[in-house]
């Protein structure tokens, strides 16, 4: 089993070494072929995983009545996680041979990619908190490495620094949160601390405010208000970084970790009502941002913020299963969207302005054919991904008695169909209006990205039929797989009657959108200035993302700025520098005072010696 | 049998001799007789009392501080020696370049 995590390692320390001087053909097969063979060994042990198995490796820290073993956990929730992972990393991977071919640092990169993809399958296998954070802060670390890949960029190597300090503050309450858990639980692995939780030995209130705490550092990593700021400026790495990390795997760490802890959240209620709200809010959020972005992969950066924030939603009313469910599905349609948008910015030699793309279905016809498909994956075409697990947990919040949250949610379904077709009509219809060279170099992608695509596709058009609507069939093989993996397993009543009107509400909802998209941006397509015209308020608002980053930066990073410049006027200069050059003078002073004793002259010497031994010996022979 | 308070007499006397001598005396040579006259008349002492304890370990102790007494006398006569010749410098007064 540890096999699955030693291959990625394996080949990132041999690129890191040895990368320099291998050829680019030879680092393009080891590189994929090792995540392969991960993908390979966990479809091995995939049949063990139901019964849900620790691989003890290592005991790790040890001390007093604290233990801490690193182990492996092999149970459905881990297994589904690592064949999503190592699978959708392997073909990324494939992809991004053909992506990034021209660039000089080759090695490098694929050197990042498999330390990533190693530190999230001990993220995910990890049976202990304190492990899990160690794969959480290595994907971090990764993440930061690839967003500053292109470090002579200025904006790249900034935005890097922007992630890893944002996500610096979650892990601040993520690692209180864990120290908490340690100090009352006692123990670390997952199993103890839900057991724990659920039978009440952790006080609720404390298990509360563990659980917000914990969740603080999901919205960090997860990029979730108030922290998801980083995750749009992310977009300046390499687009095969922003499929993998930001898009299918790390930032669903959050939604994982809130469901491997199901345990504390069911009982924490005050706890997980803060996820199911700020899940929902953020979904809705980052939705009416991605409608006025311009920047292909913003408006799918903001709509992963979204799609994440429905996870978190699912988590957070307690329909993990659900949320599972639709990280798996997002995971594929959406590293499929970011991997189509590489290709349409590959073509387009590196610009990502919508407003400068166009026509390029005829171009582009593969890429145009999975984009589709994505899309009608994330907006909730019936029949496609999307549209299952989206409806799974809008259901679930339906039933769970959360109205006002559920009409926030299928609004955002409405929103998310009309900005995922916004994109894609403004890209693929109309008239072409790049200049006239880019459109000479205009081509199809070549096979090592197109196949990639065209896999993921099939999986973001098939992959929802395994846990089908309750109103068709009671059963899902699904649920009944990942329901071991849930402590407090509480029924949620669907009623088929009333769940049917739902299906067929957000997927008129979603059709609706696709249709407004349809008219504003392929029908009429001077509508959208008449529109923004109308509203100035509001789209600016909108275009300038609320203006939160200004705000982040007025009120934060000024006010630190500011407050250390006051700091270091009032107290370093005075205070520390005083203290520092005090001590140098006072040394200097004493100094001089004692170098008058020392005469040269060796008589003195010699009468002081002798002087110090009188005093001696009377004060020995007088009994002192 | 000598009487044991003369020897300590004799080594104490011995001692006070070697410490004037290094007091009074200018010149670096004398000065080097006056410690080893001091050390000598330890020395003393300590065979005596090495004698009357009936052990070796007094006599032992002679022998390393003879030892060392002599790599002494060999540095402190060379650095006499070199300051005579280099800056012909022979009375302990001449020397104050460490005035601090």
């Amino acid at each position: 089993m540890i096999f699955v995590l030693i291959f990625p390692l394996a080949s990132a320390l041999f690129l890191v070494l040895f990368g320099k001087y291998l050829s680019k053909k030879f680092i393009s097969i080891i590189s994929p072929f090792s995540v392969f063979l991960s993908f390979l060994t966990s479809l091995l042990f995939f049949s063990k995983a139901s019964e849900g198995i620790v691989y003890n490796v290592y005991n790790w820290i040890s001390v007093g009545n604290l233990n801490i073993d690193i182990a492996l956990k092999w149970d459905p929730l881990s297994s589904v996680m690592v064949l999503m992972v190592t699978g959708v990393s392997f073909l990324i991977h494939v992809y991004a041979t053909g992506y990034m071919h021209e660039d000089n640092s080759f090695s490098r990169f694929f050197a990042y990619m498999n330390l990533f993809t190693f530190f999230m399958l001990v993220l995910v296998l990890s049976s202990s908190i304190v492990m899990m954070f160690v794969g959480w802060e290595g994907v971090g670390l990764c993440s930061y490495l690839l967003i500053g890949f292109w470090f002579e960029k200025e904006s790249a190597s900034k935005a890097g620094m922007k992630a890893f300090i944002v996500n610096r503050i979650g892990d601040l309450g993520f690692l209180i949160g864990i120290f908490w858990i340690l100090y009352i639980v006692r123990r670390a692995n997952f199993d103890a601390i839900n057991k724990a939780a659920v039978s009440g030995n952790i006080p609720l209130a404390i298990s509360s405010l563990i659980g917000v705490l914990l969740f603080i550092g999901a919205t960090g990593k997860s990029a979730q208000i108030p922290l998801y700021v980083w995750l749009p400026d992310a977009m300046e790495g390499p687009t095969p970084v922003s499929a993998l990390i930001h898009a299918a795997t790390m930032v669903t760490a959050g939604v994982y970790m809130i469901v491997r802890l199901n345990g504390l959240f069911s009982v924490a209620h005050t706890a997980s009502t803060v996820v199911a709200i700020v899940g929902v809010f953020t979904a809705f959020y980052a939705a009416t941002i991605a409608i006025t972005q311009n920047d292909i992969k913003k408006v799918l950066a903001y709509s992963t913020i979204s799609q994440i924030g429905y996870m978190i939603f699912a988590a957070g009313i307690g329909a993990y299963t659900a949320a599972i469910f639709h990280l798996i599905t997002h995971a594929f349609f959406k590293a499929l969207l970011f991997l189509g948008a590489g290709s349409v910015i590959h073509a387009m030699g590196g610009i990502q302005d919508m407003r400068k793309m166009g026509g390029l279905k005829k171009h582009m016809p593969i890429t145009f054919w999975t984009f589709l498909v994505a899309g009608l994956a994330i907006s909730g075409v019936p029949g496609f991904a999307g549209f299952f697990s989206k409806d799974e947990i809008l259901a679930s919040s339906y039933f769970t008695g959360h109205r006002v949250l559920w009409f926030i949610g299928i609004i955002t379904a409405l929103l998310t169909a009309f900005y995922i077709f916004r994109l894609i009509f403004m890209t693929f219809y109309g008239k072409e209006r790049m200049d006239d060279e880019t459109k000479h170099h205009l081509h199809e992608s070549p096979k090592s990205m197109t196949i990639p695509l065209i896999i993921l596709a099939f999986f973001a058009a098939v992959g929802g039929y395994v846990s089908l609507p309750k109103f068709i069939s009671e059963h899902s093989i699904w649920e009944e797989y990942l329901h071991k993996i849930v402590y407090l397993k509480g029924e949620i009543h669907f009623l088929h009657s009333v769940e049917i009107n739902l299906t067929l509400l957000s997927s008129s909802l979603a059709l609706l959108g696709i249709l407004i998209a349809w008219y504003f941006y392929v029908k009429r397509t001077e509508l959208p200035i008449v529109m923004a015209k109308k509203v100035p308020f509001i789209y600016k608002l909108l275009l300038n993302k609320y203006y939160v980053d200004e705000i982040y930066e007025f009120v934060f990073v000024n006010s630190f700025v500011y407050g250390s410049e006051g700091i270091y006027d009032w107290f370093d200069k005075p205070v520390i520098d005083g203290a520092v050059n005090g001590s140098g003078k006072l040394a200097n002073f004493t100094g001089k005072l004692l170098a008058k004793l020392q005469t040269g002259n060796i008589k003195d010497y010699i009468y002081s010696i002798l002087a110090g031994v009188v005093i001696l010996l009377t004060l020995i022979l007088m009994g002192v | 049998m000598i009487c044991g308070y003369s020897i300590i007499l004799l080594s104490f006397l011995l001692f006070l001799i070697g410490i004037a001598i290094f007091i009074s005396k200018k010149s670096f040579i004398m000065m080097l007789v006056g410690a080893e006259f001091s050390l000598n008349a330890i020395n003393l002492l300590f065979v005596f009392f090495s004698k009357v304890k009936g052990n070796l370990d007094g006599q032992i102790f002679v022998i390393f501080t003879l030892t060392v007494a002599a790599v002494e006398v060999a540095v402190g006569i060379s650095i006499a020696v070199l300051l005579y010749k280099k800056h012909k410098i022979e009375s302990r007064d001449d020397l104050k370049e460490l005035k601090g």
